[in-house]
């Protein structure tokens, strides 16, 4: 019988082979190829075909049966958030509460269909088809030391991982932004907003963020809410259950940030919780970053230690003829090929390897904008090529140094 | 670090070079380019060695031009090995020595070798090879009689090289039988690769050539004007100017003259023994013998043989005679010029010249080189067959052996059989992929829309010419349309050495008691309708041979016989096939035969794979890593799967034996053809055969 060996996990990372392992039937035929037919389960449309040999057969002869092994990570990593053309999802437009992240999952499935050589000695349909479960795949990278599979992040139940880099605290001030994601595949309705004032006294507030109203709750859809003081702030009171709502400012030493169900008096959480320090900070004087980190979720992180704005430009020369009767003002020499670009040096204040950690996800990342106080719109950036170092034993911390150029160049004049 | 060993000839030597030896090794099956060459493993350049004692006893001092060593410049085994691993077997041939300062002269610093590998050493020396050199000792010292020919006529290709096949060659003496004697011979193909192999020092190994079908293709060898090469040693022209043997009296028994030469003597091949006074003849035939004299002593001279019967003219001249005449003469007979004149004279002045006048025939000596085209070699064979078949070929050097396949899977009495392409035989090198280099994965978008498969006309074959007009798709082609994708127009591939040979339906010839009217192959290239006496030079035919079936090709009138004759039949489509023989065909577009059978094509059959390959065709160049026991293991008949898809290895190139890194390989994706690409199939519309005599 046909079969389809192994497939790929309910859930997946896009990142590993996302494969299967097929079995034709035993037969006298000779299997050549097995066309693996990969289907979008949202819409049961094709979005790819694989012609496969097959690896090994078995049995005595004249029957063999036929294994072909046909790997798709690479299909549907191309149809997985980031891309070049625009901005991630997870990159939450300022004023909005949540957004879904559509493009970070893509649930699939496979028909696989096997050809034999007829009797003309052509390839011909073999008549047979298998079709595979659905699986979800995530742009969730998860490194070689990791775990390979994604229950963490979707379970059905206990308490889900955010797609954040972990850090034993994320730095951040009032009126800064923050995007939490999470793969959204429980009844989530609630979000709990827990702080602890300068002074030690430790307060709760509630969220409706109609989750449930917005997705399907197992849908496996990566969900983004606004959990930046920026975010959170900008939410009047009757956005809040019981129309409590906490401001977040300087009398805020940290707060945590989790999701569950229920309302106060019935709230139970479904995934952990984002602790976030508040910081003092004097407003337009830093560099905020918010990048794609590795589990496709967004990390930020404010640079305000030491921010030096850079432009340079560079042209190469040409000359003309002086015309004559000679002018005084014509020009012999003048610039060609202009182009300026703005930037900044930027350094961290000593941090702790953590967080140093935690921001080195800079170098890697693809996708990086600049938030501006009170502007509307991400600016995009791009991190220059180099090289940080994230601990030395020999000092009590890191001081982290990037360079940063804007994506876009100076709109310049040309002769 | 790896050992690296090379040795030639079996002595081990040392090579100058620093780490890794100096000579990468190109693996190759074909140029993927361009189907249908025959190409091999190769060194990319010569090998340099010392001057040692061990490559001296090799090569000889060379330098020194009184040293005489014959077999410095000789083709040699060579071999390296890496860690014990052989990783080349091939030859080695000396290219160069460098000579420096010796005590009393020049004395070799260094020997440069090629490194010829796999295909090569037997192709070069097949380009030297002509079919004649193979064939000619098939049948020694036999006459091409009747009762020989009759003896001939049902070959079997297990046990004979050669045999006879009923083809029309010219006239036959009688319009409505044929006599044994105007059979046509023929080789064997898988014989003549046997031998041709054999001769270049390699065992020919081949499933296909070993089938049913693949041992009844068979290469015409229709009587021809033989080359005066051969003749030009058989001639004899001696003269003397004043002969001083007696005659006898005329009217008594004549006097054999013994003509010494003395004025002009041309006896190529010393047949003509003065002392005796005989020519021998050698080879069966017709000659045209010639004698004179001077008529002034009123000598009478005769050609005889030793028995003083005549063989040519017998005259009493006149004055100053030179006569000739043609005759026919058979292997051994001893012919002598004999005079006789008045009481008291000599033979004076006498001339008598025999040459050979051959159109191969009944009675003629056989000797199946003289039936072949002076420009017929083995090289060009080979491709021939290549072009037909789609063969590749892998030579295993150590072993000696050759083997050629069809490329791929093809089909034959039914059954489907593995090609040179080994569908069984799948390594995975997914792990062995150089990630870190950048690969090419090429499309092939230059081939033209059309790609053409098609068989040449012979020159001036007005039957076959006759045929084919103006049709854009000559008799026996086919096309196959890749899509509007590609550019414009048609390239494709003509078949080298041989040519097409078109069929008519021999009624007059038909036997009353013949199911079917017999169908035979036409050689005379003038048109059937016109009389044709002798037998022209024809370019290469192959065929397949049917040989006695009881009937199913028809029944022939015999000379001699009322017996219904099953003739020897032979064809590159049976147009008489109504499915029952399942022959194959050598038309490379799909056949419907007069009794509605269609039979599949050389195109469908041997092709197909491969245009399907170049059609969807990707060309990898990758980066794998290839170690020694990876090279020693090499098959470029097996398919090596890179992440679940199968590829055909084509070319590993300058592999450097010992080194680490990897290698630069040609993979072509394997592609098979599907049902609906059969639609891309073009036939001709014409059919190979002549319907009224």
């Amino acid at each position: 019988m046909a079969s389809i060996v192994s497939q790929p996990a309910t859930v997946v990372s896009a990142h590993r082979p996302v494969e299967y392992l097929v079995d034709s039937d035993t037969t006298a035929s000779v299997i050549e190829k097995a066309v693996i037919t990969v289907y979008d389960a949202a819409f049961d449309s094709v979005i790819g075909t694989y012609r496969q040999d097959w690896e090994r057969r078995a049995g005595s002869g004249p029957a063999y049966s036929y294994r072909f092994r046909c790997d798709i990570a690479g299909l549907v990593r191309s149809l997985l958030a980031p891309f070049s053309s625009e901005r991630s999802e997870v990159f939450l437009p300022f004023g909005t509460k949540t957004a879904l992240a559509a493009k970070n999952s893509l649930s699939v499935y496979a028909k696989i269909r096997f050809l034999y050589r007829n009797l003309q000695n052509t390839l011909d349909d073999f008549g047979v088809e298998l079709t595979s479960n659905t699986t979800t795949v995530f742009n969730v990278a998860q490194q070689h030391r990791e775990l390979q599979t994604l229950s963490p992040y979707i379970a059905a139940s206990g308490r889900l991982l955010m797609l954040d880099a972990p850090t034993r605290g994320i730095p951040v001030a009032e009126g800064e932004a923050y995007s939490l994601a999470f793969v959204c595949n429980t009844n989530i309705t609630t979000m709990r907003l827990r702080v602890v004032q300068t002074n030690g006294v430790e307060d709760v507030a509630y969220l409706d963020t109609q989750l449930s109203g917005i997705v399907t709750n197992t849908n496996k859809r990566v969900q983004v809410v606004g959990v930046g003081p920026r975010n959170l702030n900008a939410i009047p009171d009757t956005g809040w259950l019981d129309n409590f709502n906490i401001l977040l400012d300087a009398g805020i030493r940290e707060y945590r940030i989790d999701f569950g169900s229920g309302d106060a008096a019935t709230y139970t959480a479904l995934t952990g919780a984002a602790r976030f320090v508040m910081q003092d900070t004097c407003e337009g004087t830093n560099i905020r970053l918010h990048w794609l980190n590795t589990r496709g979720g967004v990390d930020a992180f404010s640079f305000d230690a030491i921010r030096i704005e850079e432009t340079e430009g560079k042209s190469a020369d040409a000359v003309r003829a002086l015309p004559w009767p000679h002018d005084r003002e014509a020009k012999r020499m003048f610039k060609t090929g202009t182009e300026q670009r703005d930037g900044w040096r930027v350094e961290t204040r000593i941090i702790s390897a953590d967080q140093a950690r935690y921001v080195a996800g800079l170098l890697g990342a693809v996708e990086v904008y600049m938030e501006t106080p009170y502007e509307q719109f991400y600016t995009p950036v791009y991190i220059v090529d180099g090289k940080i170092e994230i601990d030395d034993s020999e000092k009590v911390g890191s001081i982290l140094k990037f360079q940063v150029l804007q994506s876009n160049e100076v709109i310049t004049h040309q002769m | 670090m790896s050992n690296v060993v090379v040795k030639i000839d079996g002595v081990s030597l040392p090579y100058t070079g620093a780490n890794d030896l100096p000579v990468g090794i190109t693996y190759a099956i074909d140029d993927p380019d361009a189907p249908g060459t025959v190409s091999g493993t190769r060194g990319e350049r010569n090998i340099v060695i010392p001057a040692t004692k061990e490559a001296q006893g090799i090569y000889g001092e060379f330098v020194q031009g009184g040293r005489w060593k014959p077999s410095a410049r000789h083709r040699k085994p060579a071999r390296i090995e890496v860690d014990g691993l052989p990783v080349f077997r091939g030859t080695a041939q000396l290219a160069e020595v460098n000579g420096g300062a010796g005590v009393s002269g020049r004395a070799p610093v260094g020997y440069k070798a090629a490194l010829i590998g796999n295909n090569g050493a037997w192709f070069a020396a097949f380009q030297a090879m002509k079919l004649s050199d193979v064939v000619h000792t098939y049948v020694e010292g036999e006459d091409f009689t009747e009762v020989w020919a009759a003896a001939h006529v049902d070959a079997d290709p297990d046990a004979d090289k050669y045999g006879l096949i009923l083809a029309k060659l010219r006239d036959f003496e009688t319009a409505t039988e044929v006599k044994y004697s105007e059979h046509t011979l023929f080789v064997f193909v898988r014989a003549v690769l046997r031998d041709a192999f054999a001769a270049a020092g390699y065992t020919f190994q081949s499933d296909y050539f070993d089938s049913e079908e693949g041992k009844r293709w068979i290469h015409a060898l229709p009587a021809r004007p033989i080359s005066e090469d051969f003749t030009a040693g058989l001639v004899l022209y001696m003269e003397d100017e004043n002969n001083t043997t007696p005659l006898s009296t005329l009217g008594g028994a004549p006097t054999l003259i013994k003509i010494q030469g003395t004025a002009s003597a041309n006896n190529a091949g010393l047949f003509y023994d003065p002392l005796t006074g005989f020519y021998t003849v050698q080879f069966s035939g017709h000659y045209t013998l010639t004698y004179g004299g001077s008529g002034d002593e009123n000598n009478a001279y005769f050609v005889l043989d030793d028995a003083l019967n005549n063989v040519g003219l017998i005259s009493w001249p006149l004055g100053e005679v030179k006569q000739s005449v043609t005759v026919f003469l058979t292997q051994g007979q001893l012919i002598g010029l004999y005079g006789g004149g008045p009481i008291g004279a000599t033979a004076k002045r006498s001339l008598f010249a025999i040459t050979p006048a051959f159109e191969f025939g009944e009675n003629y000596t056989i000797d199946l080189g003289l039936l072949c085209g002076p420009d017929w070699t083995l090289d060009q064979f080979y491709l021939g067959l290549v072009a037909v078949f789609n063969l590749q070929t892998t030579t295993d050097n150590d072993a000696g052996v050759v083997r050629c396949e069809p490329s791929d899977a093809y089909r034959t009495a039914g059954t489907r059989v593995q090609g040179f392409y080994l569908e069984n035989d799948r390594e995975d090198i997914t792990g062995r992929v150089d990630l870190g280099r950048v690969a090419a994965y090429k499309a092939d978008y230059k081939m033209k829309q059309y790609y053409g498969l098609e068989w040449a006309t012979d020159s001036g074959d007005e039957n076959a010419e006759a045929l084919e007009q103006t049709a854009k798709i000559k008799t026996y082609g086919a096309r196959y349309d890749f899509g509007v994708e590609f550019a414009e127009g048609e390239d494709g591939r003509t078949v080298p050495y041989f040519v097409k040979t078109v069929h008519y339906k021999a009624d007059n010839l038909r036997h009353p008691d013949s199911g079917v009217t017999p169908q035979l192959p036409i050689f005379q290239k003038a048109l059937l309708s016109s009389a044709v006496t002798k037998a022209v030079e024809t370019e290469p035919r192959l065929l397949y041979y049917a040989g006695r079936r009881g009937g199913a090709d028809g029944y022939v009138r015999v000379a001699g016989s009322v017996t219904p004759y099953d003739y020897p039949a032979a064809f590159m489509v049976n147009y008489n096939d109504d499915g029952t023989q399942a022959d194959p065909s050598l038309s490379f577009a799909m056949e419907t035969t007069d009794l509605g059978h269609t039979v599949d094509g050389l195109l469908i059959r041997f092709h197909f794979q491969e245009l399907a390959r170049r059609q969807r065709g990707t060309l990898a160049e990758e980066w794998v890593f290839w170690r020694a026991h990876h090279i020693m293991n090499l098959s470029f008949r097996r398919k090596y799967l890179i992440n679940g898809a199968a590829w055909l290895l084509k070319r590993i190139e300058t592999w450097v034996p010992g080194a680490s890194g990897a290698t630069k390989t040609i993979l072509q994706r394997d592609e098979a053809p599907t049902v609906d690409d059969t639609l891309n199939i073009v036939n001709t519309a014409l059919r190979g055969i002549i319907t009224n005599e």
